[in-house]
């Protein structure tokens, strides 16, 4: 009993120190966000200012902006990512196929090719295609990164349910898609959820990648802010992260919320 | 009864995405390789390679991006397994610790790493408050320094976190089913870990390293915001080299990127075995459950 | 009309699991297909159901030949054994579930579920989460969507397995009592010889994919057609002996192959085994030659093994039959065999 109390307690610490670390340097956002000036040597900084964050919102404000290259972009291709990989997942867990193993290597590739490698090779590709410097080609480019993880996700939920519930689905009289549908996607929906936030991070994250097909034009969060960074414009910089990581944030808990809900209600509708 | 042509529509994106990422890798290798139609070289050579090998520049980049990779993956591994294991013990609902730096893009981690580490960062403000240092001068160059500290610094804190999350279920799921049983006959934590837990979750383990190896390894970023000048990470340099009014130093680049594709590729195939044997154990599992019996 | 299955086989995994099985099933017949695990009996029912592909043989629904016909249109629906009730819906979703695909309207649907819940002793249990019922229930509950599906074929993969003897008499009570009062035609799969035996108008004896016997629970069980049959339904003594003119001549005594009769010509003149089960035999205490070798008290009755110089004779009687007539381990003893219970078995076929 007493041995049990001591691995408790070096438990705590651990876990602790390991959180300090974490969320210490996220701290540093927020006094920097709100400073103008903050010289050396002092642990305080000297003045605040709201310029930052004001910048950042008006900004977001603008329509056609970077609310629409650096949110819904990335919340569509987790989207699709989504359905992408429930559909593969499907078709590589329960079909046996000619060329199965080679697509199940293919899927997993690139989350282990980086991003800066794929993007250099595919750039030439992508201008062929008139897939260069456009919205649509940047979401292609980060569907194919964000893609591996959610089938990751929901390949893993998916062979633990098997396919015993569909089967049963079926013989109750519910075609292939509605049982696929009925049956199988919500029993899913928790791990979509989480599926399409791990997605909308990958796309919301990458850089050299949008850089790269983006050509500059398509302005994402981390286009705008990495200039910041290298010119040494702390407080914008942490300005606009505080603020991106906020609606990360808020998406996480969203996602997380709406898992609860449609559970409940699922259960409960009424025929 | 199966349709044969179901699990072929089911597959149409992803038979186009991994068509589109097969085609850019097949172009990097090409190109590596000396072939560059448009520039009129025809010739297959491994020229590039050896060249990466010998050109003073490109190796010293070939050297410090394995060596930052290395030591952070490592760390990581390490230190995320070591966490793990101590923090499957505590409650839950401390989940957001760990899904805080996976959210955080790597862009911010460099922020925070330059916040805290630079020679005007936290850390020398402390340091100076308490009277160690008397300049910014005095404080060690630990985010620009040409060994990559601040690069290793960077990828640890988003790295630790990532081993926690691939690692903790089947953690637990070990520690719920077999420590107890251990506990009961008598072996004691350390031993639990390492006899038990460890080789339990050693394929997973290995898959976390390899994961974050490569992706430290290729990965644009943080050596891009946190590097010196000198020398280059391997991205840093093939961009570099890549992006060279001469058309001709594409290869350059695209051999650098070959090299990351091939040790890519190296982990790949073994993360593939382990994802595979894991599937085909458990479709295994469930065919016994339901199908013969 | 029913189900018939013709020559059909089955692989798996590129391992033939039935190698041309047969079966008729008549109009509102319950079957039982008995078999220990790993027969192939599953396999058989999934077959049916249209979940495994087939290699060969026809399966015929209500005259409808199906092999090519989707799952969901061919009218057969499964209680599987692990119930999958769908976990994100409750009580009554999941009865409603294969209602609401044909489309019933939600008044229909509700009084449907109110009472199919009413006939498997679960009223007022539509709004409960399957998580908040107990085993029976759940066995309850799947049985009742199977019924809401409206089956021209109902399988049941062995339902009753995980219960505790108690419940399994009540749901097999249940499952008799609706079988007779809708009148579905359904194939039950069991390992449970009692069950098969009391449950089924006729039960299919199935072994390593094929089908050994297929008959009456009563023929099944005297008139097996081979040692294999006659040993799954329990231990079988064996006497070896030959027939001329009807009557049967062995170490263990004389008799006539059809009591009353004075000759049999039903059956040839040969070598032959007598199949005697052990309460078919009774235990002479005087006047015997055979040796009392053990005897195993089970409560309701009692097992006794009896050495005949040639072999061993097992003997089932009454619990403490042996105590009542005080006859013990050593003593001498005769036998007296119950003629009309007696199984001739050919012993040629049996080489």
């Amino acid at each position: 009993m007493k041995k049990y109390k001591k691995d408790r307690y070096i438990s705590g610490v651990i876990t602790a120190i390991f959180a300090a670390a974490v969320i210490l340097p996220v701290l540093t956002l927020f006094v920097w966000s709100f400073t103008q000036r903050w010289a050396w040597p002092y642990i305080i900084p000297g003045n605040f200012s709201l310029n930052a964050v004001i910048d950042v919102f008006e900004k977001l404000k603008k329509p056609g902006g970077i609310l629409i290259s650096g949110v819904v972009l990335s919340l569509i291709t987790a989207l699709l990512s989504v359905i992408i990989a429930l559909m593969s997942a499907k078709a590589l867990l329960f079909y046996n196929f000619p060329g199965r193993n080679a697509l199940l290597f293919g899927s997993i590739l690139p989350f282990i090719v980086p991003a800066s490698v794929f993007s250099m090779g595919v750039q030439l590709l992508f201008i062929n295609l008139g897939l260069n410097n456009t919205l649509h080609g940047v979401m292609i480019a980060h569907l194919i990164y964000s893609l591996p993880y959610a089938l990751r996700l929901i390949m893993d939920a998916m062979s633990a349910i098997g396919e015993k519930y569909e089967e049963q689905a079926r013989v109750l009289g519910a075609c292939g898609i509605r049982a696929f549908v009925d049956i199988t996607v919500p029993m899913l929906l928790p791990v979509s959820l989480t599926a399409f936030c791990m997605a909308y991070i990958i796309s919301f994250s990458q850089y050299f990648l949008t850089l790269l097909i983006g050509g500059g034009r398509v302005i994402t969060f981390t286009i705008i802010m990495v200039p910041y960074l290298t010119s040494g414009n702390r407080n914008f910089a942490s300005a606009y992260s505080l603020v991106f990581l906020g609606i990360s944030v808020i998406i996480f808990m969203l996602s997380k919320k709406a898992a609860a809900i449609s559970n409940r209600q699922l259960k409960t509708q009424l025929y | 009864m199966k349709n044969k042509i179901i699990p072929y529509l089911l597959l149409i994106p992803q038979f186009i995405l991994s068509g589109l990422f097969i085609a850019g890798l097949i172009n990097a290798i090409m190109i590596s390789l000396g072939i560059m139609p448009s520039l009129g070289l025809n010739k297959l050579t491994f020229d590039y390679y050896i060249k990466a090998f010998l050109r003073k520049d490109l190796f010293d980049s070939l050297t410090f991006s394995f060596y930052t990779a290395l030591v952070s993956a490592l760390i990581s591994t390490v230190l995320g397994v070591f966490i793990c294991y101590f923090m499957i013990n505590t409650k839950r609902g401390i989940s957001w610790i760990v899904e805080l730096p996976i959210i955080t893009p790597h862009v911010v981690t460099a922020l925070f790493i330059i916040s805290i580490f630079s020679q005007n960062g936290f850390i020398a403000r402390l340091l100076f408050m308490f009277n160690l240092i008397k300049d910014q001068q005095e404080f060690p160059v630990i985010v620009y320094n040409s060994g990559g500290i601040g690069i290793i610094l960077g990828y640890i804190w988003k790295e630790v976190p990532f081993v926690i999350y691939f690692t903790a279920s089947i953690m637990s799921n070990i520690n719920e089913k077999l420590g107890d049983a251990a506990a009961n006959l008598g072996a004691g934590a350390g031993r639990i870990f390492f006899e038990i837990t460890l080789p339990l979750c050693k394929n997973t383990i290995i898959s976390a390293f390899l994961i974050i190896f490569v992706f430290s390894l290729g990965a644009y970023e943080l050596p891009f915001l946190l590097g010196a000048t000198k020398p280059k990470a391997l991205p840093v340099q093939a961009y570099e080299q890549y992006l060279h009014p001469d058309l001709r130093n594409r290869p350059y680049a695209m051999a650098l990127n070959g090299i990351i594709i091939a040790a890519a590729m190296l982990s790949a195939v073994f993360y593939y075995f382990v994802l595979k044997s894991d599937i085909d154990k458990k479709l295994k599992n469930k065919n016994l459950n339901t199908c013969i019996i | 009309m029913g189900l018939v299955i013709k020559d059909l086989k089955v692989s798996l995994m590129k391992s033939e699991i039935l190698h041309g099985i047969s079966l008729d099933v008549k109009d509102g017949e319950l079957v039982s297909l008995l078999g220990a695990s790993g027969c192939g009996k599953s396999t058989l029912l999934k077959a049916i159901a249209g979940l495994t592909e087939t290699d060969g043989g026809i399966i015929e629904i209500d005259g409808s030949v199906v092999n090519e016909t989707a799952p969901e249109k061919r009218g057969s629906v499964i209680v599987f054994q692990d119930l999958r009730l769908f976990p994100h819906m409750d009580v009554g979703n999941n009865i409603a579930f294969p209602m609401r695909l044909r489309k019933m309207s939600v008044r229909d649907i509700e009084n449907k579920v109110k009472s199919l819940l009413h006939d498997v002793h679960l009223d007022g249990f539509e709004r409960r989460q399957i998580s908040e019922i107990s085993g029976g229930q759940m066995q309850r509950v799947a049985l009742a969507r199977a019924i809401a599906a409206q089956p021209k074929l109902l399988l049941l993969d062995e339902p009753f397995s995980g219960l505790d003897e108690e419940l399994r008499i009540e749901m097999e009570k249940l499952v008799a009592g609706l079988h007779k009062k809708m009148e579905i035609t359904t194939v039950l799969v069991t390992h449970d010889k009692r069950e098969a035996l009391y449950m089924s108008d006729r039960v299919a004896l199935m072994d390593c994919g094929n089908i050994l016997q297929y008959d009456t629970p009563h023929n099944i069980y005297y008139n097996p057609n081979s040692k294999k049959t006659a040993e799954y339904f329990g231990r079988v003594n064996y006497i070896k002996g030959n027939i001329k003119s009807g009557i049967f001549t062995s170490n263990s005594g004389i008799w006539k192959t059809k009591p009353g009769d004075i000759s049999d010509d039903t059956i040839e003149d040969g070598e032959y085994e007598a199949l005697v089960r052990p309460h078919n035999i009774g235990i002479i205490k005087d006047g015997g030659r055979y040796v009392v070798k053990s005897i195993s008290f089970m409560g309701e009755f009692e097992e006794i093994s009896i050495d005949t110089g040639d072999k061993t004779v097992f003997i089932i009687a009454t619990g403490g039959y042996c105590l009542s007539n005080s006859i013990s381990i050593g003593n001498y003893a005769g036998i007296s065999i119950e003629a009309g219970m007696v199984k001739f078995l050919k012993a040629d076929i049996l080489k």
